[in-house]
């Protein structure tokens, strides 16, 4: 029979991961309504972030009680911080997923701008390096981990073209404004979700190796 | 604890026997013996001491206490025995064995036990050990008085035991001798016989580790009929269980072939929720390339649903069936099937079946049905415009060319309509299921279905028979959709029934939802057609394709519409407690009634 710990910290695990499962299907379909100028999957994804929001508090809780009751040592300690500080990171991804899902209602409503590859690619990133980074934290695998900081300069990067590109897009036109402005906060979500996506790959780092590498990428 | 071995077991049988078989018998007579010997000895030592007795009161008087020992001594030797004299108070006044001038130091003789007896019963005897002579001595004692010049006292005789008790004493050293050498003998004994009794078993064993091995076990007689016996069972034994072994790797082997060669992924879970097995294209379905073995669904598809499906299985539920998007964009069909047998504890079995190029074929038709009817609506218009203009022109004064164009109406008319529910079907297959939450009531929706196919009815003298409740029915439900379904059905119950029969709309209302029937009294439709009724184009005469008018996507439109709706409607043909006739059933879910109905009512 397995221990009231042992049980406790496998729901955890369980919620963690469900949470990132439900974040990351939101990202996904928020790019897909972005991309596909699908106005009802975007307001999907606005209705569902509310289960997002509960699993933090879920794990907010679940964390809390097994610090004050358990006393966790070693491992489970940075497991049960590293699982804190993934459950807010995603929770602000889901949240990122929400603003590209309102950038998408919106100019799903007005004429559709030109192609952008550079936001493509940027989303792209960024939703490879999420899957990675849960995937990572799933298997307990820190080469993954290490794979999504080292993915973060080119989300920056990509971040920068797009916004050059649609700087000169409204030097040119006038009328691209307001949808240029729109395209340069979701470029600007999709970056800010990639730096929370190191977040984790670092929080994977921590539990499974005790080291602590934010801020610097490198073991 | 450790196992005592043959041999051991054999010794201690064998000296427990040999234990019971002499010390008892030997104990016995040994006692009896003893008994008989003792009995003599008391009977002897008494009339000794008799004799003694009279010989000492019949003797003259004694002048000095020194001429009764010397008496003692005579008489003593004489008998063979040693004769003491003991005064009152315990002091020896004559010994034949002692000589006079040392009597003074023999100790106090009044309480030994003969003695203490004589005073008590008249007579005393023991059986004691003399310190004085180191050996076993018989003692007799009685009484003695009024013998003139010796003082009261008593006299007490002592002779050694007879000679049979000597040698009855000697047999028992002889006996342990004896018994001592008869245990070995059954020590050596025991060695051999357990050597004889194992050593036929030995390539019995040899032969069963053999089979232990899986090797070919090979039997050697070993002269036992029974050994030999049972060595044939083992090997028949061995040799069945070998073939079933064989039967079920080979079982294995196929199962295993099969999973591995299947399409669709498979998974095993355990009494916990963690995979214990996984064929190959369950690893290709998976995310990462990992081994998923020892894991949860969730961690290895990064699905909630998918584990809530699992869980519920786990927790008792026979099997789930639902469909997941795996990333990227990859659809599964999965069913999740609980596992329970006597032989394996609680688990499941997860299948994954890949429906993405499905999926994507019933977008592409439901796209190309869409566009094409969508094309088509365009020059269609066109004909029917030109078509109704020629009519009204006076190219239609001619008879001939009026029935042309009519009939250029007439079945532009009739795939227009098909185009309409073309769209309409394509509409209702794009959208998820959804129930609605708005109420609708279904006596009104009746009602204004009813008005539409009057006029056809009419034409073929057919009354459309409402049996409903004077009360509105609230159901979950749109509007126009439910119009539509009832349009449909009473459409097809005009078109296919007799002239001059009756079409009746009954409702029955139930726990939690309501059945509405359209039923006719016409031909019917034959059972093996009632499943496939509902399909599109499908019609259960060919003959009357054309002569009908009818688009074909009726019954279709009404399935989806009311699955959409969460209900489901069949056929019974005939209808129930009659020959003939066809009924259309289908259940809506009931809403409660309208807020601003009750109101606007009270």
């Amino acid at each position: 029979m397995k221990s009231h710990f042992i049980r406790q910290m496998e729901e955890l695990r369980m919620t963690v991961l469900e949470m990132a499962a439900l974040t990351e299907k939101a990202m996904h379909k928020a790019l897909q309504a972005f991309k596909t100028r699908d106005e009802k999957l975007a307001a999907q994804v606005i209705a569902e972030d509310h289960v997002v929001n509960q699993l933090e508090m879920k794990i907010d809780n679940l964390c809390l009680s097994l610090l004050a009751l358990e006393q966790p040592v070693a491992k489970d300690l940075r497991f049960i911080i590293g699982a804190l500080r993934m459950s807010i990171d995603l929770e602000r991804i889901a949240d990122q997923a929400v603003n590209i899902a309102q950038r998408a209602q919106f100019l799903a409503q007005r004429p559709p701008l030109e192609f952008i590859p550079e936001l493509d690619a940027l989303a792209e990133t960024a939703m490879d390096m999420l899957r990675v980074a849960i995937d990572s934290f799933a298997r307990q695998n820190i080469s993954q981990a290490y794979d999504v900081c080292q993915m973060d300069d080119e989300a920056d990067e990509l971040n920068d073209k797009v916004l050059r590109r649609m700087i000169d897009l409204m030097v040119t036109e006038s009328r691209s404004i307001e949808r240029a402005v729109q395209a340069i906060i979701a470029a600007r979500c999709l970056e800010r979700v990639a730096d929370q996506t190191t977040n984790i790959a670092e929080s994977v780092i921590f539990i499974v190796q005790g080291v602590n590498i934010k801020h610097r990428c490198e073991p | 604890m450790k196992p005592v071995s043959v041999r051991t077991r054999l010794l201690l049988a064998f000296w427990v026997v040999l234990l019971l078989c002499v010390l008892a018998p030997v104990s016995y007579f040994h006692r009896q013996l003893h008994q008989v010997l003792m009995d003599e000895s008391r009977a002897r030592i008494r009339q000794n001491l008799t004799f003694v007795l009279w010989a000492l009161t019949s003797h003259e008087p004694f002048q000095w206490l020194s001429d009764l020992d010397d008496w003692c001594t005579q008489v003593g030797s004489l008998l063979g025995i040693r004769i003491t004299y003991i005064a009152q108070g315990g002091r020896v006044v004559a010994d034949s064995d002692v000589p006079y001038d040392k009597l003074g130091f023999m100790e106090d003789h009044w309480n030994r036990p003969e003695v203490a007896a004589a005073r008590r019963e008249g007579f005393g005897f023991s059986v004691r050990r003399s310190d004085t002579l180191r050996k076993e001595l018989l003692y007799g004692a009685m009484p003695v008085s009024g013998i003139t010049n010796l003082p009261d006292g008593v006299v007490r005789i002592a002779m050694p035991v007879s000679q049979i008790k000597e040698k009855l004493d000697q047999q028992r050293l002889h006996l342990a001798v004896i018994l001592g050498l008869s245990f070995a003998a059954t020590g050596v004994l025991s060695f051999f016989l357990s050597r004889l009794m194992e050593k036929p078993l030995a390539p019995m064993l040899e032969m069963v580790r053999a089979m232990g091995r899986r090797e070919r076990p090979r039997l050697r007689p070993s002269g036992y009929p029974v050994l030999d016996a049972l060595g044939e069972t083992l090997v028949d034994v061995a040799q069945r269980i070998e073939t079933q072994f064989k039967s079920m790797e080979d079982q294995r082997a196929q199962l295993h072939a099969i999973l591995e060669g299947m399409k669709e992924g498979v998974l095993l879970l355990d009494g916990q929720g963690r995979i214990t097995a996984a064929n190959r294209a369950a690893l290709h379905i998976q995310r990462g390339t990992q081994s998923p073995l020892g894991l949860k669904p969730l961690e290895v598809f990064l699905n909630a649903e998918l584990q809530k499906a699992c869980d519920r299985v786990l927790a008792g539920q026979d099997s789930v069936h639902l469909e997941v998007v795996l990333d990227p964009d990859r659809f599964f069909d999965v069913h999740v099937v609980s596992l329970h047998s006597p032989v394996v504890p609680r688990g499941a079995v997860i299948v994954l079946h890949d429906i993405t190029e499905l999926k994507r074929l019933a977008r592409i038709r439901r796209d190309f049905v869409a566009n094409v009817s969508h094309e088509l609506r365009t020059p269609l218009t066109a004909v029917k415009g030109y078509a109704e203009t020629l009519l009204e022109s006076p190219c239609a004064q001619d008879e001939e060319a009026k029935m042309f164009i009519e009939t250029i109406v007439r079945k532009a008319n009739h795939m227009s309509r098909m185009v309409n529910d073309l769209l309409t079907l394509t509409r209702l297959e794009s959208q998820p299921p959804q129930i609605p939450e708005t109420a609708v009531d279904a006596v009104s929706a009746i009602a204004s279905a009813v008005e539409t196919c009057l006029p056809e009815a009419r034409k073929k003298n057919m009354e459309i028979q409402t049996l409903l409740p004077d009360r509105p029915l609230w159901v979950r439900a749109e509007r126009d959709s439910l119009v539509q379904v009832f349009q449909n059905l009473l459409d097809n119950a005009v078109r296919y029934s007799r002239p001059n029969t009756p079409i009746r709309i009954r409702a029955e209302v139930r726990e939690e939802t309501i059945l509405f029937a359209v039923e006719d009294e016409g031909p019917g439709i034959p059972s093996e057609h009632q499943a496939r009724v509902f399909e599109r184009f499908y019609r259960v005469d060919r003959q009357r394709e054309t002569s009908t008018g009818s688009t074909g996507l009726g019954l279709a439109i009404c399935r989806h519409i009311v699955q959409n709706m969460g209900g489901r409607i069949w056929v019974e043909s005939p209808v129930r407690g009659k020959d003939r006739g066809s009924a259309f059933l289908f259940t809506v879910k009931q809403a409660a009634e309208p807020e601003e109905k009750k109101s606007a009512e009270s």
